[in-house]
């Protein structure tokens, strides 16, 4: 296997991580009005809770927002202020956005190692949310590590784009003033 | 380092990454990280980041933003809004300017089914444009209704902007969301006086349509509005009552708007599967800020800088209503480059503080600086209606519709200051709840 088809295996894996990861924290807020409707009711009509539902809702939360992080990312979903590098030359928006990748990239992998390392403990030491049923809370703390590192590597794949992108820029630029005046302008 | 000196670098670094584009939520993380790290060493950054971000997202308290962002989504595809601008058209649509106000109407109806001013813009653009273009409005008026219009879903409850507010600043969300009722009546109402009055003046802007309605139809009409009715209902009426909290409401809202879903829309699992995901995107950058804005609070916490500014400002000899106006206009101009989730967590940190010790309602605030982010979304450069309007009519000159919107800053403002004059407008129906 050549090095480009086990790229291309390696991010058609990736983005497959990625897609499924967004469905199940779609599917995860579908399952959060699932439990507490019958929860409010059960409690209203019956004085029957169903127990578990705090606990479960609070780890769907997590799960919904660490395991949509880098499909967000993907989409450029995140807001970010742009009426200052809109004015900048293509070139230079490339630039920046190297640079807003890269610090992205250093700041969740610190929350990822970081993350990592309280997830493992967190199995260690089996910790529970303790209510009147004991709720584990260890597997909420590893898709936190998980959805953490999954938007790490998608600031990677951005900044290699952006280093694409710049590279292609430049050759078309090359090419264009290369080319003869009269050429020119008919492009143009 | 000297913690002041750490919270200033911290404030200017924020600047300086906001300014070359990394995303608010990454730059209020990182220069809240490193203001951290300056003052307190890296033990305890390393464990503030190793735990802040699961601790702030698996709560309880935040379940409510995703139920409440669903049920705008599945209300949307269920066409409650549709409906809401037909019964509306029926009612008023004869009168001076009668398609801008069914507009307005149909805004106030969709923002009582939803809390998100860029659905309602967005929709009621593409629905009431064309109609009132057809019957010879000027373009400023239609464009400036609709994006009007679309603001009034950050106040009418359910308001996510409330909520968010609410989890800030630790007031009763429930609270917080019925005191937005009135005051969100009331802006529908100035913008609806305001219309006729711009059209009485200028009868060229809108002229009057030639269809008329026979009371029956408009009374069958009504019918349709039974989704809006019953979600609106539910949810606030649940709340108001104390049957449910804030995020059972939000659940039982979502529910019904999902049944709704399923009976009256053609394409329904297509658009559940919609609903989902793109609720799942706008939760995920939602809480992206509210994690990387705790590290930016904890920042603000460790430099000091909020007690200061409160020892500062509660030392001037200035009157408390003197000092709560500086600090409301400091929306104004950062609401012009900022939007509302980053807005809230970047100010109410600093000044909430400020304005509990001058002794003012905290829910009384939460509503006055709610009509500033009103007022931010239809200001230039970045009013973000503004742009979903230019979004749907890109062959529309932004600065049309920025003329537009002129009026209904002018009748914001007008608003403003009557809530800032009369308080018992916000205060009055919360303190009827249970």
């Amino acid at each position: 296997m050549s090095n480009k088809e086990l790229f291309h295996l390696i991010s058609s894996f990736y983005r497959a991580v990625r897609y499924t990861s967004g469905i199940v924290a779609s599917i995860c807020i579908f399952l959060m009005v699932c439990t507490i409707v019958p929860d409010s009711i059960g409690r209203f009509f019956f004085n029957k809770p169903l127990y578990g539902t705090l606990e479960l809702n609070m780890l769907l939360m997590s799960a919904i927002v660490f395991l949509s992080l880098a499909w967000a990312q993907s989409q450029r979903g995140h807001v970010r202020v742009e009426i200052l590098i809109s004015k900048t030359s293509p070139n230079s928006q490339g630039i920046l956005n190297i640079i807003c990748w890269a610090l992205g990239f250093i700041f969740f992998l610190a929350i990822t190692i970081g993350g990592t390392s309280d997830a493992i403990h967190s199995v260690m030491i089996g910790e529970n949310l303790w209510g009147v049923k004991k709720f584990p809370l260890w597997p909420g703390k590893i898709l936190a590590a998980f959805g953490s590192a999954l938007l790490c590597i998608q600031f990677l794949i951005d900044i290699s784009s952006e280093f694409v992108h710049i590279s292609s820029y430049k050759t078309a630029k090359d090419k264009i003033e290369q080319k003869p005046p009269l050429e020119q302008s008919k492009e143009f | 380092m000297e913690p002041i000196t750490a919270g200033v670098l911290m404030i200017v670094l924020l600047l300086v990454l906001l300014s070359i584009g990394l995303p608010i939520a990454f730059s209020l993380g990182i220069s809240g990280a490193i203001c951290i790290y300056m003052v307190t060493g890296w033990d305890t950054t390393y464990g503030f980041l190793s735990t802040t971000p699961f601790n702030t997202s698996a709560s309880w308290l935040y379940v409510v933003l995703p139920l409440f962002i669903l049920m705008g989504m599945l209300s949307y595809s269920a066409g409650i809004n549709q409906d809401a601008f037909t019964i509306a058209n029926y009612w008023v649509g004869r009168i001076k300017g009668g398609l801008a106000m069914a507009t307005i109407i149909a805004c106030s109806i969709f923002g009582a089914t939803s809390g998100s001013s860029i659905a309602a813009a967005a929709t009621m653009g593409k629905l009431a444009i064309p109609e009132m273009r057809r019957y010879k409005y000027s373009m400023e008026m239609a464009a400036g209704c609709v994006a009007g219009g679309g603001t009034l879903s950050v106040m009418i409850p359910p308001s996510g902007i409330l909520v968010i507010y609410g989890i800030i600043t630790e007031e009763s969300i429930g609270r917080l969301l019925i005191a937005g009722l009135l005051p969100g009546l009331l802006s529908a109402f100035i913008y609806m006086v305001g219309i006729y009055i711009w059209c009485t003046i200028k009868p060229t802007i809108a002229p009057p349509t030639d269809v008329s309605v026979s009371w029956r139809v408009r009374i069958a009409s009504l019918r349709n509005g039974y989704g809006a009715v019953l979600i609106f209902g539910v949810v606030m009426g649940g709340i108001y009552t104390g049957i449910f909290t804030p995020t059972e409401a939000g659940a039982f809202g979502a529910g019904v708007a999902l049944i709704l879903l399923l009976v009256k829309s053609k394409s329904r699992f297509y658009s559940l599967r919609e609903g989902l995901t793109e609720t799942a995107k706008v939760t995920c950058m939602f809480f992206t800020i509210v994690i990387c804005a705790h590290f930016f609070t904890l920042g603000l916490t460790v430099s000091g800088i909020p007690r200061t500014l409160v020892t500062y400002l509660t030392n001037l000899n200035m009157h408390p209503n003197v000092i709560l106006v500086m600090l409301l206009l400091v929306y104004l101009p950062l609401g012009m480059f900022l939007d509302t989730v980053s807005l809230l967590f970047l100010t109410l940190p600093i000044l909430f503080p400020v304005v509990k010790s001058l002794g003012f309602s905290g829910i009384w605030f939460g509503i006055l600086v709610t009509k500033l982010i009103e007022v931010s979304l239809i200001t230039p450069p970045l009013g973000l209606n503004v742009y979903v309007i230019k979004g749907i009519l890109p062959e529309v000159e932004i600065g049309t519709i920025f003329r537009g919107c002129i009026p209904f800053l002018v009748m914001d403002i007008l608003t403003l200051m009557i809530l800032f004059l009369f308080p018992q407008i916000v205060l009055w129906l919360p303190s009827t709840m249970r």
